[in-house]
């Protein structure tokens, strides 16, 4: 599904990536910690296609393609989605726009019809109630004076409409309460499948309570610095990254 | 307006001014105050002689293209296939067509009659208000002699006290843009009488693309307590000078809104001036336009409270693209005697290109105490964090931009009524972005 090897990127000339190995099969739900400043989201913005984010080395491949030369709306329509840790706020486009819009621009890219106002509006009805959203979102901009609650609930609502491959939350954690972060926990869950992987990024290990990986990477200084089960995330919430970080320095 | 004097090298430069006479001599029916009216509007203009870049209200839109050009007044009607005007028409309104600066009965669809509306040509409809200027001739702009003196016809829209009308009153003025480059001069007169209602739209278009000269002058006189919506959509072609002059009066309580939309023309310049002259008037004064190529579109709003309570809105968005170039001139005037005065301007851009260019110019002269006055400009390109969004959804680059370019005008087509308008106006900006822009989206 995804295979990184040896990534290395630049944000503003300084290096944040300095080697990311890192493989994906279908089904699987990676997880990635790491304390703030340690490049975890510029993995998930080099994955997306930030353009203000310059790969240095290495490679991505994704199924079957070179991931790293293909727009993002490519990269969209092959099936890889970013919920965004900050999602962004359009005033002036109603969100139920924008969900169609992204949707046939997916169905168009696959070769299935475009749906119209009435047929859209009968899928998303349905996909609201996952994410315990009422119609009223629909109608409001896109993620205008929405609570952080509210835009992360429509983060995975996106992923519940737009079925992607692969999945990247960006710490979408951050900030929810413990009822939200339920919420957006069961969407995601009600998603995984055997042909759908996922890549979590987060902070704190509690978002890996209730969305139980398979796998845990601690990213540090721009490397995975170890790769374990989803017990190496309880011992870094017993331990804190400190402890890590000497055992690296140690190492190095 | 401050006013200086004109150069006589601008006059000079002038094609108007030696086609005058044999202009009066081919109007042997015409009445002696008509014909004395267009004298004394020609020797304003001979004084004034076109604007040029070293007055201050003109110092960013160049005329000379426009003096380069011989123009000549179509001498009779041009006849036009009915069917070229579907495109512009609008279905449910009441009427009246003007083709090359003439009346044509034949097109227009005044509808049924309605006491207390009176609605025809201007020309025909005199003489007893002919020669009541909106301002008197010595104090006439430029472009509003040039007007007063070559004025062929125009839209007569008199709605008498307590008149509802429920229907649109479309003004459709067509240029056929043949080859032969023409000057139309449309004058209008509005009158909405004491507690009247309706809305009233004038569309300015182009059937060809030769170049032509559309000079209109509008007066909208809004009685106590009336309510008038005005849209003004500009469709000309690219070659096109469209020099408009428009002045608003709002009596007491009275509610003018107005929507200024251009999509074409190649060199527009319009003067609203709009007087709330009665206690608690309130005038809505809201402008889209859209340039690309080396268009060049000039907004300058004259906004005067001279009684208290009253209140002003003026939101004018820009979106530019190529090498475009825009001018937004707001002035508010808030008289000592205007007490109370809510006065709020805006003007957005949104440059699509490095090349187009905005000049905004906001300006508050307030001489009343206890008044709420702000105005605010901004010139912007599109939100890059936006951008990446949508595309991290599937939307390719151009459709990204074109939805946040129609975003960025949602808040204007909110109030658009009838909705057929409103449609129409999203379809325009719609087509202009992916054909003009260059950002080919996904239909609204």
């Amino acid at each position: 599904m995804l295979e990184i090897t040896s990534l290395q990127a630049r944000v503003e000339g300084k290096a944040i990536l300095k080697g990311i190995d890192l493989t994906v099969r279908p089904g699987e739900v990676h997880a990635i910690m790491g304390p703030n400043g340690s490049g975890k989201s510029t993995l998930a913005g080099v994955l997306a296609g930030r353009e203000e984010y310059e790969v240095t080395g290495g490679a991505v491949r994704y199924l079957a393609q070179d991931l790293l030369e293909l727009a993002p709306e490519e990269r969209a329509r092959a099936g890889l989605l970013l919920a965004f840790q900050y999602p962004v706020e359009i005033p002036g486009v109603s969100n139920v726009y924008f969900l169609k819009a992204a949707l046939n621009a997916l169905r168009k890219h696959r070769g299935e019809g475009e749906l119209d106002a009435v047929e859209f509006l009968a899928l998303v009805r349905g996909q609201l109630k996952t994410v315990q959203m009422d119609e009223s979102f629909l109608r409001r901009s896109v993620n205008e004076g929405f609570s952080g609650g509210e835009k992360k609930r429509n983060e995975i609502l996106q992923m519940a409409l737009l079925e992607p491959r692969l999945a990247i939350l960006d710490e979408t954690d951050s900030g929810l309460d413990i009822d939200a972060l339920k919420i957006v926990a069961d969407g995601v869950n009600g998603l995984r499948s055997p042909e759908r992987s996922f890549l979590v990024i987060t902070h704190y290990q509690r978002l890996l309570d209730y969305i139980v990986p398979d796998f845990v990477h601690v990213l540090m200084n721009g490397r995975i610095v170890r790769s374990g089960g989803r017990e190496l995330a309880l011992e870094l919430e017993e331990k804190g990254y400190g402890w890590l970080e000497a055992e690296v320095t140690v190492g190095a | 307006m401050p006013r200086e004097s004109a150069t006589p090298a601008a006059i000079e430069k002038s094609a108007f001014v030696p086609d005058f006479e044999p202009f009066i001599a081919a109007r042997p029916g015409e009445a002696a105050a008509v014909l004395a009216s267009r004298r004394t509007a020609m020797e304003r203009f001979v004084q004034l002689g076109v604007p040029h870049r070293r007055l201050e209200n003109w110092r960013h839109t160049d005329l000379s293209p426009l003096t380069k050009n011989r123009f000549t007044l179509a001498a009779e009607p041009t006849a036009i296939d009915p069917v070229q005007l579907v495109p512009y028409s609008l279905s449910g309104a009441r009427e009246l067509v003007f083709v090359d600066g003439f009346f044509s009965a034949e097109l227009s669809n005044p509808g049924k009659a309605q006491p207390g509306l009176l609605l025809g040509s201007y020309a025909e409809c005199l003489p007893e208000d002919a020669l009541r200027w909106a301002v008197a001739p010595e104090t006439a702009e430029a472009l509003e002699a040039l007007n007063g003196a070559y004025w062929q016809d125009g839209a007569f829209v008199d709605l008498a006290a307590d008149a509802r009308v429920e229907a649109p009153i479309h003004l459709l003025f067509i240029a056929t843009g043949a080859d032969l480059p023409l000057a139309q001069f449309v004058r209008n007169r509005i009158t909405a009488g004491p507690g009247s209602r309706a809305t009233i739209i004038e569309t300015y278009a182009s059937l060809g693309a030769g170049v032509h000269f559309t000079c209109p002058v509008g007066t909208v006189d809004v009685g106590a307590n009336a309510d008038l919506d005005h849209y003004r959509l500009g469709q000309e072609n690219a070659a096109a000078f469209h020099l408009a002059t428009s002045r608003v009066r709002l009596g007491r309580d009275a509610r003018f809104k107005s929507l200024a939309f251009v999509a074409g023309g190649g060199l527009v310049r319009h003067d609203l001036l709009a007087e709330l002259a009665g206690p608690s008037s309130e005038a809505t004064l809201h402008g889209l336009y859209l340039a690309g190529g080396t268009r060049h579109i000039d907004h300058h709003l004259w906004v005067r409270h001279s009684a208290p309570h009253a209140a002003s809105r003026q939101i004018y968005k820009g979106i530019l693209a190529g090498r475009a170039r825009a001018v937004f001139n707001g002035n508010v005037f808030v008289a000592s005697e205007a007490a109370k005065t809510d006065a709020k301007q805006t003007n957005r851009n949104l440059l699509l290109s490095d090349a187009a260019l905005v000049h905004s110019n906001p300006q508050l002269e307030i001489y009343a105490g206890d008044v709420r006055c702000t105005h605010g400009s901004t010139v912007g390109q599109l939100d890059e964090e936006a951008l990446f969004y949508l595309r991290s959804r599937g939307l390719d680059e151009a459709q990204a931009k074109n939805l946040l370019t129609r975003a960025f005008a949602s808040d204007l087509f909110e109030d658009i009524r009838p909705a057929a308008l409103r449609d129409r106006l999203e379809t325009l900006l719609y087509t202009w972005l992916s054909f003009e822009a260059g950002i080919a989206g996904t239909a609204p």
